[in-house]
């Protein structure tokens, strides 16, 4: 069957860095996502002359794979600048899987970075309307994410306190982590007293726009055994997309989420109860909620009552984006292969003072455009494969 | 039918044009599948499409209300679920806010660039 046919733990995250998080003035997103990659390298002990397979995309440049390989020197056998937004880093690394095991390269880099903080001001988003969507004057993504979130309320009840409690338990996460790029006290009086940005989303429920690059190295099982760092199994990888316009979507309050976990869980062979982590991105509230009812975590509809009691929050039974997420650590534009990095460290014990006490299993999710594209990758330590 | 008549244009261009000659127009299926936007076939499957002209009245199906900055009153962008079937973003010009399954009616921006449609509110609530 199709969803088995992923080469189930063939690779291995071999190394993953991050760079710039938060203010990065003075670099490019050229040169941030050069450095990630760099970093991510030198964290696995390789050097530029063993990549053989470039996979990225930069916010801004449609051809930004082109000008990391040569920035790099790198990628000559194979670039892929797939870029289905948010998610395009985990596709990259189910692409990259599939290439290793068959042989055609040995080490692949995934690399992505954004300065829209500090050269922007704002989100730079590579969505653009159709001439369906653009007379009417929307602001978007956030009313593509509104609008779903306005069904999940009308169909389920979900409340703002519900949403604001994924904000807080990012929050909370992100004071753990002192890469993070918010992380001052916040309380549900404050979540519910933000301005209004697009109802009943507010500025509290939405994705910070940071600096930011990350990397990720990953070659064969096989190789990785040997390199500097404790290899991280990638056991599983499924995706689908459903739309790219929100009104095209064909059920506001069930994402591709359902699906590509489904093809990820039966690659990994492990389901939704064996994770000891979820990173998913989170570039509004809602995401989380609609995310954890998809992958299985809790009934659909029951996201926000879920959530709503810290179970997603440090000390609760389901750790979600420990690093602190879109919402509080870090969103230079595109977050995703911020999930892969994050489940890296906590599997391999490196993450301080949030490191979970079990961090064998993780589940990282991507999203991309408006709810449209979604993939799930689940990673392992050595003792899951 | 009320099918737009130019018929060496694609379907996007065609359905601008009717919109410029007063229809709000969309396609359907043999079957009556509805479907929105226009296109050379029906997704999915690739049947055949032909034109059909929209009542104009649906109802909402979500809504986001964007507040501007003053004094420009909000913007309420919906998804907008018409009776034919099909749904598409919108917005409504209303002086209150809308809730899910208010009903509405469109009415044609065919002097705009690109044309379009909005709503206004009409009529009771249904049950969204």
């Amino acid at each position: 069957m199709k969803d088995k046919a992923f080469p189930r733990a063939a690779c291995a995250i071999a190394g993953a860095a991050t760079f710039g998080i938060g203010l990065c003035e003075g670099y490019s997103a050229l040169e941030m996502t050069a450095r990630a990659g760099l970093l991510a390298l030198e964290d696995a002990g390789l050097g530029l002359a063993d990549v053989d397979g470039l996979f990225t995309c930069l916010p801004e440049d449609l051809l930004g794979g082109l000008a990391v390989a040569e920035y790099l020197g790198v990628g000559a056998r194979f670039v892929d600048n797939n870029r289905t937004g948010g998610s395009s880093f985990l596709n990259h690394l189910m692409t990259a899987c599939f290439m290793i095991s068959a042989g055609y390269m040995d080490t692949a880099l995934i690399c992505y970075g954004s300065n829209q903080r500090s050269a922007a001001g704002r989100l730079v988003s590579a969505l653009r309307g159709s001439v369906y969507e653009a007379p009417h004057g929307a602001r978007m993504p956030i009313g593509g994410y509104a609008l779903a979130a306005s069904r999940h309320m009308h169909d389920y009840g979900t409340t703002r306190e519900q949403l604001g409690a994924v904000a807080l338990a990012a929050r909370a996460w992100a004071q753990l982590n002192p890469e993070a790029f918010r992380r001052e006290p916040l309380d549900m009086q404050e979540y519910l007293a933000a301005r209004i940005v697009s109802s009943p989303l507010g500025a509290l429920d939405c994705c910070l726009v940071t600096d930011g690059a990350a990397a990720v190295v990953v070659t064969s099982r096989a190789r990785a055994r040997d390199l500097r760092k404790k290899p991280v199994a990638v056991l599983g990888a499924g995706a689908e997309t459903t739309h790219k316009e929100i009104a095209a979507m064909p059920d506001l309050c069930v994402t591709g989420a359902k699906l590509s976990g489904q093809r990820a869980y039966a690659a990994a062979g492990y389901g939704p109860a064996d994770m000891d982590m979820v990173q998913l991105y989170d570039a509004f509230t809602i995401n989380t909620i609609l995310f954890l009812e998809d992958l299985g975590f809790c009934p659909k509809g029951e996201g926000g009552r879920f959530v709503q009691d810290g179970t997603i929050a440090p000390g609760g039974a389901l750790p979600v984006n420990t690093n602190g997420g879109g919402l509080s650590c870090v969103h230079p534009g595109m977050y995703g292969l911020f999930t892969l990095v994050e489940a890296v460290r906590q599997i391999r014990g490196e993450a301080g003072e949030r490191q979970l006490a079990a961090a064998d299993l993780a589940l990282c999710h991507g999203n991309g455009g408006v709810l449209s594209s979604q993939t799930s990758v689940i990673l392992g330590s050595m003792d899951t494969v | 039918m009320a099918s737009p008549s130019t018929a060496s244009l694609g379907p996007e261009a065609e359905y601008l044009q009717a919109l410029r000659d007063g229809r709000f127009c969309y396609q359907r299926t043999a079957e009556g599948r509805a479907v929105f936007p226009p296109r050379l076939a029906a997704p999915g499957d690739g049947a055949a499409l032909e034109w059909a002209q929209s009542s104009g009245r649906g109802r909402v199906h979500a809504v986001t209300e964007q507040p501007q900055k003053p004094p420009a009153p909000s913007r309420i962008i919906a998804i907008v679920e018409m009776d034919e079937g099909f749904r598409l973003l919108s917005r409504i010009q209303a002086e209150a806010p809308v809730a899910i399954g208010q009903r509405l009616r469109a009415v044609i921006a065919g002097e705009s660039e690109p044309p379009h449609v909005f709503f206004v509110p009409q009529g009771e609530q249904d049950e969204g």
